[in-house]
């Protein structure tokens, strides 16, 4: 039971971090119109996710590195299938309109 | 004749033969009102020319829908009998004897069924209008095709009506070339008070009152004594003329600019139109509702009919339970348009509606709401409204459901959310330029403009050229506030109701606030010069920019103006209404709310001072929160609890303000999709596919695309537009319920009582303040606003914001506390209180107002009128 309540939680904080580290990076593109202002902050960030996520992943062993490793890998995998997805229906709506 | 007879012929008149709007129109004839002359083909020639095109295994069929379509095909491919057509030309003849110009006829369907008790088959057979000699047989046909659409058919088929019961006569009657026209009720159709008729008349033809396309000028006179106790002139600017150059071109024209204001009628014409209404109530035994023109100082009876209410509704309800879209509705509480109701919900799937208005579903919401909550009550919460709910209860056989659901939305938009937090202000300024992209991009309609700027972007889009999504991550600050609210009253009970509207108040950046002080600024250069000042004070508004134009020293003015216009020339009264008009293409508004700065001369002064008041307001209490925190354990030492409130207290206020900023900036697609359907509507009047200004936004999408294509023609659709306009009056005169499908137990609101002249309703911005009301329906038409005045409106949206900035305090009959109104009036430092049920009709321009925002309580003392004045 424990061991349950242990993957789960590494594999919500992989989702987690994962999360807030595409956000980072995402921020390069939101903020490029001003990067001589942001750069400095923005990589101060990615960096700290970057070490964070690679400081747990060293850290932990066994079944909870692989949950956290599997819930970082699977939200990646989730946020570009999700967006495409829903990018395909609207456009499938989109010309069945037309 | 055997198809053919005259409209006074009263010995062939019953509804089997000649339908019932013409059996009706014989006896007014046969009464001596004067009616236009005119011939009907009765049933029989239907019925004939009918069975000629059925087969007999055919005509037993009992359901039609498949086959309506094949009809109406083979009704328009076929001629005319022989015999017919020969009796049509030989009545045509007899009427243009009596005439030197060619006759222009009206021709109108006639069915058996209509208003038969309990199916009235309102807007469900056509008629048409400047048909000449040549069309004629056409336009018969297309009136008996019309018994035969698919509206006709599920309509008849809901009622029970066996479709081959139902005849066709068609009137084919003179037009009228009146030089005024318009409706008159011998009750108030919105009241229903008999002792009043009510006039309606605008200049041309009746189509244009009829149709919806202008507000009328409006009487009201006294049933006994005939005196005129009410007379409204309106601004007219739209008519049908008499006599169309090209009415298969363009039939609606301006009216010329000195009989815009002028009144329609003289007072002796009020009293004939008068005197005939109430005879024909009289005859009918009924309230009548009469068409009615004048031509050549003579007077024409068009139809008489039994009045309906505007509050009597025939819309079919969808199954289901929904409530109001409360985040539309506050922002616009008329009904939409046919054509916009039709693109949001082609793009937007959970959102349907009702009598003109968004709602929402309430079954798509539960599955979010881990608490046990009856229908009314999560319908109360839905609307924003704590009405009814002491506790929530939470639901432990929902909570996992509402967890994964939460959790699935939490993987769906984490990302986006995260990258919203903490940006600079101007983060959103991109989308500008992809709106204009869009907009230039002639491959992109409508449709496609929304497609690409509300659901579409890129994958390495930047986060504000969504500003859709950004506009839902703000939806985060009603959380921030909620903890703020529960944290003061937790540790410090003691601190004014109003301080958590205090406290998350006060951020710089806001651009419909940013908005409002360019527009105080333009006021404070006009005011500076005294020519300037003049012709912004004294010109009529129609003719100001002109003026300024022609004025040397309006130079700066006109170039802050230019300026304004490039930053905010997309913004306009009810702007996710595509038939609005936006502030580039009708400068005058923005003139109109300088014009209001510029009654009185210290306003910009008194305005920086109620900001200077309000900014040491709100230090104070932040000092006093301070002090009040560092009586806590531990505060001294940690200043945990101040970091904690202070952290929230900036967050709340960047996501309000991100939540104005991404509306500002949404608002920009529908100003994108504006531009596109005025594009598709000049092509539409220059290529004849259209004839009147406007009618586009009452057809919905696919209409349009009939139209382009040629499937339909505008004769198939004027009649649809008609009703539809009709409709829409009708919807606009409507108050929605809050809920369709949910009884809602009374709530009884302790402090509303109107009789007593007090109004309830939420605080959303603090404080107390007295002064006279200025009752704003529509800052389009009349936007003055004395500075100190208290504006008292329907609902609000940005393009009022420069309002707020004259207003002393605001009264808002929609909203919540984090309405544009609540926003707005807290950045501005003035008490407001919005959901005030019933305060634009209540409460009247002149009365004395006490807003208490604190207690959302608003008391009123009626302005006596001096004798002769009137309203």
């Amino acid at each position: 039971m424990m061991s349950i309540i242990t993957n789960t939680f590494f594999f919500l904080l992989g989702i987690h971090l994962a999360m807030q580290l595409i956000a980072d990076l995402y921020r390069i593109i939101d903020l490029w119109y001003r990067i001589e202002d942001f750069l400095f902050p923005i990589i101060r960030s990615i960096l700290f996710y970057t070490l964070i996520i690679a400081m747990t992943g060293w850290y932990l062993d066994g079944s909870a590195k692989h949950a956290f490793i599997w819930g970082g890998l699977f939200f990646s995998g989730f946020h570009v299938a999700i967006f495409w997805i829903s990018q395909a229906l609207f456009r499938v709506k989109w010309g069945r309109q037309k | 004749m055997v198809y053919v007879q005259k409209l006074e012929d009263t010995a062939n008149s019953n509804i089997e033969k000649v339908g019932g709007k013409a059996a009706n129109l014989t006896q007014v004839m046969a009464q001596g009102f004067p009616v236009p002359p005119g011939f009907v083909i009765n049933t029989s020639a239907y019925a004939d020319h009918l069975s000629r095109l059925l087969s007999p295994a055919k005509s037993d069929f009992k359901s039609v829908s498949s086959e309506a379509k094949l009809i109406r095909e083979a009704l328009m491919a076929s001629t005319l009998s022989k015999d017919l057509e020969k009796e049509v030309l030989s009545s045509h003849r007899s009427l243009q004897s009596e005439r030197d110009v060619p006759l222009i006829y009206a021709v109108r369907s006639s069915a058996t069924a209509e208003d038969l008790s309990g199916a009235s088959f309102a807007g469900q057979h056509e008629s048409y209008y400047y048909v000449t000699e040549g069309k004629l047989g056409k336009m018969i046909k297309s009136c008996w095709a019309s018994l035969w659409t698919d509206a006709a058919c599920s309509y008849r088929h809901a009622q029970g009506i066996d479709h081959l019961s139902v005849k066709m006569a068609v009137i084919v009657q003179e037009m009228i070339p009146s030089e005024v026209s318009g409706i008159t009720f011998t009750e108030d159709p919105v009241t229903g008070d008999k002792s009043v008729v009510v006039i309606e008349s605008s200049w041309g033809m009746g189509a244009a009152i009829v149709d919806g396309r202008v507000t009328p000028d409006q009487f009201t006179i006294h049933r006994e004594s005939r005196a005129i106790i009410k007379s409204r002139i309106s601004h007219k600017r739209h008519m049908v003329p008499p006599s169309p150059e090209n009415p298969d071109h363009i039939r609606i024209i301006d009216v010329p600019e000195q009989k815009r204001s002028a009144a329609t009628l003289s007072d002796e014409q009020i009293q004939i139109i008068t005197t005939h209404a109430l005879k024909a109530e009289a005859y009918f035994g009924c309230s009548q509702d009469i068409e009615w023109a004048f031509h050549k100082d003579s007077f024409y009876l068009l139809q008489s009919r039994p009045v309906t209410r505007s509050g009597e509704l025939r819309e079919t309800l969808p199954k289901g339970q929904y409530v109001l879209f409360k985040p539309l509705y506050e922002n616009f509480t008329d009904p939409l348009l046919p054509l916009s109701i039709d693109l949001l919900q082609m793009t937007v799937d959970p959102i349907t509606f009702i009598y003109g208005r968004a709602y929402s579903k309430i079954a798509d919401i539960r599955p979010f709401v881990p608490f046990k909550l009856s229908d009314w009550q999560l319908a109360n919460i839905t609307y924003l409204s704590s009405e009814g709910i002491k506790q929530l209860k939470l639901s432990f056989i929902k909570l996992p459901l509402s967890f994964f659901l939460f959790f699935l939305f939490y993987l769906c938009f984490g990302v986006f959310y995260k990258r919203t937090r903490n940006m600079p202000d101007d983060f959103m300024d991109s989308f500008r330029s992809k709106a204009d992209k869009v907009i230039d991009d002639d491959s992109v309609d409508a449709l496609g403009a929304i497609y690409e700027l509300f659901f579409c972007p890129s994958f390495f889009e930047p986060a504000g050229n969504m500003v859709l999504l950004a506009n839902t991550s703000a939806g985060r600050s009603w959380l921030l506030i909620f903890l703020i609210k529960y944290l003061f009253n937790r540790w410090l009970p003691h601190l004014p109701k109003e301080a958590p509207s205090i406290f998350t108040s006060g951020d710089e950046g806001i651009l419909p606030t940013q908005m409002g002080r360019q527009i105080a600024a333009m006021a404070l250069i006009a005011g500076e010069n005294i020519k300037v000042r003049e012709i912004i004070l004294g010109v009529e508004p129609s003719k100001v920019m002109k003026r300024l134009e022609a004025e040397p020293q309006a130079t700066p003015l006109l170039e802050a103006l230019e300026k304004f216009m490039d930053t905010h020339g997309h913004r306009g009264i009810k702007e996710m209404e595509v038939d609005s008009p936006r502030w580039e293409e009708n400068p005058v508004t923005v003139i109109n709310m300088i014009k209001n700065y510029l009654h009185d001369h210290d306003a910009a002064k008194k305005e920086r001072e109620k900001e200077e008041k309000f900014q040491q307001k709100r230090e104070y209490l932040i000092n006093e929160v301070k002090a009040g925190l560092d009586k806590k354990p531990l505060e001294r030492l940690t200043g945990i609890r101040w970091k904690l409130i202070s952290f929230l207290g900036n967050q709340a206020r960047y996501f309000i303000k991100l939540r104005e900023n991404s509306r500002y900036f949404h608002i920009m697609i529908f100003y994108a999709v504006r531009k596109k359907i005025l594009k598709t509507e000049a092509e539409f009047l220059q290529r004849g596919k259209l004839k009147c200004k406007d009618d586009i936004f009452y057809l919905k999408w696919k209409e349009l695309k009939s139209l382009d294509s040629g499937k339909v023609t505008y004769a198939d659709v004027e009649d649809l537009i008609r009703h539809r306009r009709l409709e829409y009056i009708r919807l606009s005169k409507f108050t929605p319920p809050k809920t369709v499908g949910i009884t809602l137990p009374p709530v009884e609101k302790t402090d509303h009582d109107p009789d007593n002249k007090v109004l309830a309703g939420q605080g959303a911005a603090s404080g107390t303040y007295e002064g006279k009301a200025r009752v704003i329906l529509d800052p389009s038409v009349n936007a003055t606003l004395k500075p100190g005045e208290v504006l008292v409106a329907p609902y609000t949206d940005p393009a009022w914001t420069p309002l707020f900035l004259t207003a002393g305090a605001a009264v808002v009959e929609t909203g919540s506390y984090l309405s544009h109104a609540g926003t707005i009036a807290r950045e501005y430092g003035m008490p407001c209180v919005v959901d005030v049920s019933d305060c634009t009709s209540l409460i009247r321009s002149g009365d004395l107002v006490t807003v208490d925002g604190t207690n959302g309580k608003v008391t009123w003392v009626p302005h006596e009128k001096p004798p002769g004045e009137t309203s």
